[in-house]
């Protein structure tokens, strides 16, 4: 199901900072040990 | 360390602190073929009540598909190894922290490779290497992302920090 998220985007040129929503369908990780 | 690494030519080419919780950071305006290969400090707190695995693209190609790891593991005195079609350089339960270090580069074909050394967890510490790498050859890795596969569990307070070779 999709959420609302965040995504910071950073320009390695000037420093720039810029924080936006995107739409995002999350797969929470299974409790592992393994990875 | 860091001054060992100053010596020997290479400089920070970026630095955050992640602002509030995200899903997805993005660092555009790289060039490894300038910097040879980048040395990212990745330390993470996951904040939400999912665990989650952590990502890292290339050159804004999302698609997991085409990414391959291997993990090792050393939890206590297992010790566990896979292989995933992900591009993996962390996983986390919930409420909990890593710091990894990972080396990005490009091999003589120019396909992306990397590989991570991570630390994560308190009382039940444990010790991760992954080994990556990107289905293709590529010109340049102008951009790098990092996701978390739960939503928002980059959590504030998490800094990454690149740095490549300027000689």
């Amino acid at each position: 199901m999709e959420e609302e998220a965040t995504q910071v985007v950073v320009d390695a040129q000037t420093g720039e900072l810029k924080i936006q929503k995107i739409p995002f369908t999350p797969s929470p990780a299974e409790e592992s040990d393994a990875k | 360390m860091i001054d060992l690494w100053y010596r020997a030519g290479i400089r920070k080419v970026a630095e955050l602190r992640v602002p509030s919780d995200s899903t997805l950071v993005t660092f555009d305006g790289l060039n490894i073929l300038e910097h040879r290969f980048y040395l990212i400090i990745f330390s993470v707190k996951n904040t939400s009540s999912s665990s989650s695995d952590y990502y890292l693209f290339v050159n804004g190609d999302l698609n997991k598909a085409n990414y391959y790891c291997q993990t090792l593991v050393s939890s206590g005195i297992e010790i566990s190894a896979n292989r995933y079609n992900l591009p993996l350089v962390a996983y986390l339960s919930s409420l909990s922290n890593a710091l990894c270090e990972i080396i990005l580069g490009l091999d003589p074909d120019y396909h992306p490779r990397y590989h991570v050394r991570c630390t994560r967890y308190v009382s039940n510490v444990a010790n991760v290497l992954y080994s990556g790498s990107y289905y293709a050859p590529v010109s340049n890795v102008t951009r790098l992302d990092f996701q978390s596969s739960a939503t928002n569990a980059i959590g504030r307070g998490s800094r990454i920090i690149i740095f490549g070779a300027m000689v």
